[in-house]
Parts: structure tokens; sequence; C-alpha cells
């Protein structure tokens, strides 16, 4: 499994992907406007699809931490190339896993084309322990612009 | 053995998410629910088919799309009197050149 090489994030995230200021509660709605940079960018062809695989993931598994960082992926026949995009949510937070009490304030929405479902695993990984340093999301969740935030990430070496 | 292979689809998803979910989750004892459906999965599959798709996921996915009649683990064209034979179901959905499962959708 290809889960051992390090991943530039740099080749992933522009300021056009990420997010800033999402301001919803629910979890669909959030997901939607995830979805949005990633049509944008030509790497989802189709909204309702991908959204409905992403929630049949997450029902599957819930791809929230602990300390609110949400990853939301799926594997889709409407996704054409691996993408991510990036959402820092403003306000109280949104309630992503009804199961939890934690709400989350930092998602990255991860596309899997279905014809290379583990292509995403190296990405996943940077993602996921960009997540857990603490210091580096209180960080990010202040950016003021889509350039700075993403500058940021770009710059993490997993 | 469309079945068979829909069946070890739906486990090599499940496999994913376990694998993921160790990704996301650095506490190794959420996944106690999804190694069950896993263990539930496998004893669903006859043997001698678990061990073929058991020794090909050491090399990566076992169940693998069938795109431009190529076959997206190898890589390879695969021929399309092969690709009719597995469509009409004369032979097993398996790659003529890396053995993996194919999985076509002929919608």
């Amino acid at each position: 499994m290809a889960t051992a090489n390090p991943v530039n994030l740099k080749a992933f995230i522009t300021p056009d992907r990420v997010i800033l200021g999402l301001e919803t509660e629910d979890r669909s709605a959030a997901l939607e406007r995830l979805i949005e940079p990633l049509i944008a960018g030509d790497i989802v062809v189709d909204k309702a699809q991908f959204l409905e695989d992403l929630e049949r993931r997450e029902a599957e598994y819930t791809t929230m931490t602990d300390n609110g960082i949400a990853i939301p992926h799926a594997r889709s026949q409407a996704v054409r190339r691996l993408g991510i995009s990036v959402g820092l949510v403003s306000g109280k937070g949104i309630q992503f896993d009804p199961e939890s009490d934690t709400r989350c304030h930092l998602l990255f929405c991860i596309a899997v084309p279905a014809f290379a479902p583990t292509s995403h695993m190296p990405l996943l990984q940077a993602v996921a322990k960009f997540g857990r340093d603490t210091k580096r999301v209180e960080k990010i969740l202040v950016s003021k612009t889509q350039a700075v935030a993403a500058r940021y990430l770009a710059s993490y070496k997993s | 053995m469309k079945e068979q292979v829909q069946q070890l689809l739906e486990l090599q998803e499940l496999e994913f998410i376990s694998k993921e979910s160790a990704i996301v989750h650095s506490d190794g004892d959420a996944d106690e629910d999804l190694e069950t459906r896993i263990c539930k999965k496998r004893r669903k599959i006859p043997a001698e088919l678990l061990a073929r798709y058991d020794r090909l996921t050491q090399f990566g996915p076992s169940i693998v799309a069938v795109k431009g009649g190529m076959c997206v683990g190898c890589n390879l064209s695969i021929p399309q009197g092969d690709l009719n034979r597995i469509i009409n179901g004369s032979v097993e959905p398996v790659c003529p050149h890396c053995n993996r499962f194919l999985n076509i959708d002929v919608s």
C-alpha cells in the first residue's frame, strides 16, 4: 500500500482550493461547499454523485478526529483525478459526526478517482499528520486570506 | 462469478476504509467494528478465492477497473475477445496479464 512516500502538499493545494469562513453547521452543506472548488478545477465532474459517495463513506466510518479535524474522502466514478480542497470553519463549528460532541473547525475534502482507489493514501497521511499538530491547526485557522492558508499548508513537510 | 467479484469488491472497500481509519485516527481501538465486519465478509467468500485475493493484495488493489480497454492494475490492453468473453460470463473476470480481478461496468 502506498503509504510510505511523503507527499508534497504544494502540488495539491492552491489558494482557489481553500474556503475561508465556512459558515454552516450542517455537514452536507459544508461538503457541498467543499466540492465546488474541485468542480471548478475539473477534478470532480458530478457534484451530486460525489456528495453521495462522500456521505456513504462517512456512514461507513467517520473521518473526523478527536481534535475537530475532518478529512472527508471517497472513491468515486465522478472524480477524474486526485484532488483536495480545504475548508476553514468560522463560528462555533460544524456538527460533523452526529455521534460526537466535538465541533469541527477544519476540513480537508479529498477526491479519489475510482480507478486509482489507493492513490490518496500518502495525501491522507500528510493531512492527518498536519491535523494532529495542534499549533499548526491553530495557526492556519487564523489565516486572513486564501493565499496565506494555502502557502502555510504548502510549506508543510510531512 | 460476478457475485463473488462483487463480494470481493465490498471486502476490498472495507479493508481500504480500515487502512484509511488507521491513518486518520491515531487510536487503534476505534477500528474494532470495522474489523468485525471484515471478518464476517471474509467468512462468506470461498477459501480458494480469498487466498487468490490475499495474494494479489500484497501488490496493491486486487480488484481493478478496466479503462479504455486497459487493465488499471497493470496498464496493459485486454484483447477485445477476452473482454467480450468476460462480459458474457463465459470466462472469469480476471486480467489475462496480471491476474487481478476485473470490475467491469457493462453499462
